[in-house]
């Protein structure tokens, strides 16, 4: 899903199916690939295929990365609470989602 | 320039202790912090708190501070304080590294000479930080919203956006600078999804590699249609005659619009799927229609005459099933 720019500006969208190595996700997060490896111990972040000789990730994992290192420096947020509030914010996200869904006319049961 | 009330911002008293002042800001950076808090106006609280909290945590900062009183003249000089190292820390409370250089010209009026004539210098975008031991070689990411349309996200679309970047002047000084760029939104892009553009955040610092501009994705509300990942949904307003014998109607798409055929003995609700018709992508997601059903008014004559001619010929009890 890569595209170029006119100014040749290479864009990447993160999604489930971009793969990246775990060299790009430290490049990308800036953070070292041991921290990494505690993120992926705790089940933040998961690779792709385990027990590869290389790890690879969702293209998606930059963006909790990113996260994950925000929380913790800017709140001062151990692992197991990036975790657990990372888990939080997405269930936020989708509770705020089906509200917003269910503030306009009704939802549909079901696909035929 | 304007001062700026740090104990007022983190809600504590001029004479609150260290911890009271840790306290409070770690409460607001909770509050605000815009990973977790995404109304609008929440990061500027993050900001402003992580300013605060920068100068009163600092027991020699606070000091300074606290001699200016509420009268502070601009062009006062401030000795730099012994401690030195303590102002490689300006930037552990921001957002993004880069947020040290968005402190406010008040903060930087005060301290910002500090950091200039510590002889570290402003070696790039970041500012100041060149000998620190958390020195990154790598220019700063960016981080925007990009809005689009839902039509965008079947076509893909060019935006220009506009960020605003510090940039250290060769005094110094860091001066917020708009900096245009065109942008092409891949088509497939939805909701809430990030687009790494890579080399366009700040410059490198020395001969390191400018950082990385992300953009998150928001679509702009949309009138018509309601989008759930990369399903979009139609409400499609049908009258009694074509639920009941069927019909084949035109429904507008993002994309265009299209010919549905409405089964005969449809009723509300009714979720009519077209297949890969969502957003874009591999898999693309699915396109729905939901019936619902619009009853013509009754304001003539002739329509009241047919509703009439309904209630005496059709054997329909509405409330048949609610046992009363």
């Amino acid at each position: 899903m890569a595209a170029k720019t006119p100014e040749q500006q290479p864009v990447l969208v993160l999604d489930e199916a971009q793969e990246i190595t775990l060299a790009e996700l430290t490049r990308s997060c800036q953070v070292h690939s041991e921290w990494v490896m505690e993120l992926v111990e705790e089940g933040v972040i998961e690779p792709l295929q385990a027990g590869g000789p290389q790890w690879r990730f969702a293209a998606t994992s930059i963006v909790r990365v990113q996260k994950a290192r925000r929380l913790q420096r800017d709140l001062g947020v151990n692992l197991p609470g990036i975790a657990l509030a990372l888990q939080l914010l997405e269930r936020i996200d989708a509770l705020e989602a089906r509200l917003r869904a269910a503030s306009r006319p009704p939802p549909p049961h079901h696909a035929e | 320039m304007e001062y700026k009330d740090y104990y007022k911002i983190l809600g504590v008293e001029r004479n609150a202790s260290q911890d009271d002042i840790k306290r409070a800001y770690r409460k607001l950076a909770r509050t605000y912090h815009p990973d977790v808090n995404k109304e609008a106006g929440a990061e500027a609280k993050f900001k402003d708190a992580g300013e605060a909290y920068e100068v009163l945590k600092d027991p020699e900062k606070r000091a300074a501070y606290n001699e200016l009183g509420a009268n502070w003249k601009q062009g006062q000089e401030f000795r730099p304080p012994p401690n030195w190292d303590a102002g490689f820390e300006f930037s552990g409370g921001g957002y993004t590294n880069a947020d040290s250089a968005q402190f406010s010209d008040f903060f930087e009026g005060l301290f910002g000479r500090m950091r200039g004539g510590g002889g570290a210098g402003f070696g790039g975008a970041r500012g100041g930080f060149a000998g620190t031991r958390e020195f990154h070689a790598q220019g700063q990411d960016h981080h925007a919203k990009v809005v689009i349309d839902l039509r965008d996200a079947y076509s893909g679309a060019k935006r220009s956006i506009t960020l605003r970047v510090p940039e250290v002047d060769a005094q110094g000084h860091v001066a917020v600078k708009d900096r245009t760029l065109s942008v092409t939104i891949p088509k497939g892009v939805r909701e809430g999804q990030h687009i790494r553009l890579a080399g366009q955040g700040s410059p490198g610092i020395g001969k390191g590699p400018p950082g990385d501009l992300y953009l998150e994705v928001a679509f702009a509300p949309d009138p018509v249609f309601r989008v759930e990942g990369k399903d979009v949904y139609l409400d499609l307003p049908i009258a009694p005659w074509e639920a009941a014998l069927g019909a084949s109607v035109k429904a507008p798409m993002p994309d265009g619009a299209v010919m549905l055929k409405v089964p005969p003995g449809s009723t509300k609700g009714r979720t009519m799927r077209l297949k890969g018709r969502g957003i874009p992508g591999s898999p693309p997601g699915d396109f729905y229609a939901v019936l619902k059903i619009v009853v013509p008014p009754a304001d003539t004559d002739k329509a009241k005459e047919l509703y009439r001619q309904m209630e005496r010929e059709m054997p329909f009890n509405p409330r048949a099933g609610l046992g009363v």
